[in-house]
């Protein structure tokens, strides 16, 4: 993989070979993936300590 | 491990790999992005340049290399503004990534201190305390006189539980996680602000010096202003538009140059003030 080449969901995404929105309908997707993470990791945090 | 631990552990790989794919994807938007406003901005200077030379009756395609030598100048001075965006976005987006590792090393730790709460709870010590807790408990509610009630409250109060240290050491690195959340998600409103930043400052600079006249629309002095310059500029399309837009050239050369120091000051800034809030939350959690 290059610079312009990012795996995601089992495949690599070229970046250089889409469009903009594209690339940033990506880049919302895993950003409101990474949201969704954290907020598990918030709550494992919350109720291991109950 | 427990039910708890075991789902720290994959939501950490998870991260991992979320972080490392936005990181890439992040750069890229900002970099795609400058780069489309830079480009309809050379389209702007291209079109202004078949118009003018439409205008002073030249042949467009006899001026193939004075036209690839004004786009080029324009998009170097484009790509300086291009660079400190692009710059100030990786820089943000790296500083996010070393406190996004510190955050993950704080759940690492946590997750730890989680697999260690049953040993803690199991251990001699910790049980003897409790017990003795209890009995002393009971006791002050069979208790009838003050100054025996008082001594055992005493000997309760005075009782050291072992797992308070424990408590404490959890506590305080699921402070720290929270405000390593905070700083990373305001590094992360940042990071996202560049590229709209870089686009409206490019935006901003102005590449087409006069419009030509709308013959329709304007006076008659000005319809015998533009006949008159018609016939006698006919030849003038270097003197007046291409030595006036390469002219244009050095004027923006300034305003960018000006530009790009305020980014690249603006970039230091944000960096050291986001690095001092990580000291800062690292260095509550090491003080005692």
């Amino acid at each position: 993989m290059d610079n312009n080449q990012v795996f995601y969901d089992g495949r690599i995404i070229d970046m250089a070979n889409i469009s903009i929105e594209e690339l940033e309908g990506y880049y919302n997707k895993i950003k409101a993936e990474k949201n969704e993470t954290i907020a598990k990791v918030n709550e494992l945090i919350k109720n291991s300590i109950v | 491990m427990s039910v708890y631990t075991n789902g720290l552990s994959n939501k950490i790989k998870d991260l991992v790999e979320e972080n490392s794919t936005l990181l890439h994807l992040g750069f890229g938007v900002c970099n795609r992005k400058l780069q489309n406003a830079i480009n309809s901005k050379v389209e702007e200077v291209e079109k202004d340049f078949v118009s003018k030379a439409n205008f002073y009756k030249k042949n467009v395609n006899e001026l193939t290399n004075e036209k690839a030598q004004l786009l080029k100048q324009y998009e170097d001075e484009f790509s300086k503004v291009y660079d400190v965006y692009s710059n100030k976005c990786f820089q943000l987006l790296v500083l996010k990534e070393q406190i996004e590792l510190n955050r993950l090393s704080t759940i690492g730790n946590i997750i730890t201190l989680l697999e260690l709460k049953d040993k803690v709870e199991e251990s001699q010590q910790y049980i003897e305390y409790i017990n003795k807790r209890k009995e002393l408990e009971q006791k002050l509610d069979t208790i009838e006189v003050k100054a025996d009630y008082d001594k055992t409250y005493e000997v309760l109060n005075a009782l050291e539980d072992p797992k308070l240290q424990y408590d404490d050491q959890l506590a305080r690195y699921i402070e720290k996680y929270g405000n390593l959340c905070g700083l990373i998600d305001r590094i992360q409103e940042a990071a996202d602000a560049v590229p709209n930043e870089g686009v409206e400052a490019i935006a901003s600079i102005s590449v087409v010096e006069t419009a030509i006249t709308d013959e329709s629309k304007a006076g008659i002095v000005s319809k015998i202003k533009a006949f008159l310059s018609n016939i006698f500029k006919k030849g003038d399309f270097e003197k007046e538009y291409l030595a006036k837009a390469t002219e244009k050239v050095g004027v923006m050369d300034a305003e960018i140059t000006k530009m790009a120091d305020t980014v690249k000051e603006e970039t230091i800034n944000v960096v050291s003030i986001v690095l001092e809030h990580k000291d800062k939350i690292n260095a509550a959690f090491t003080a005692e």
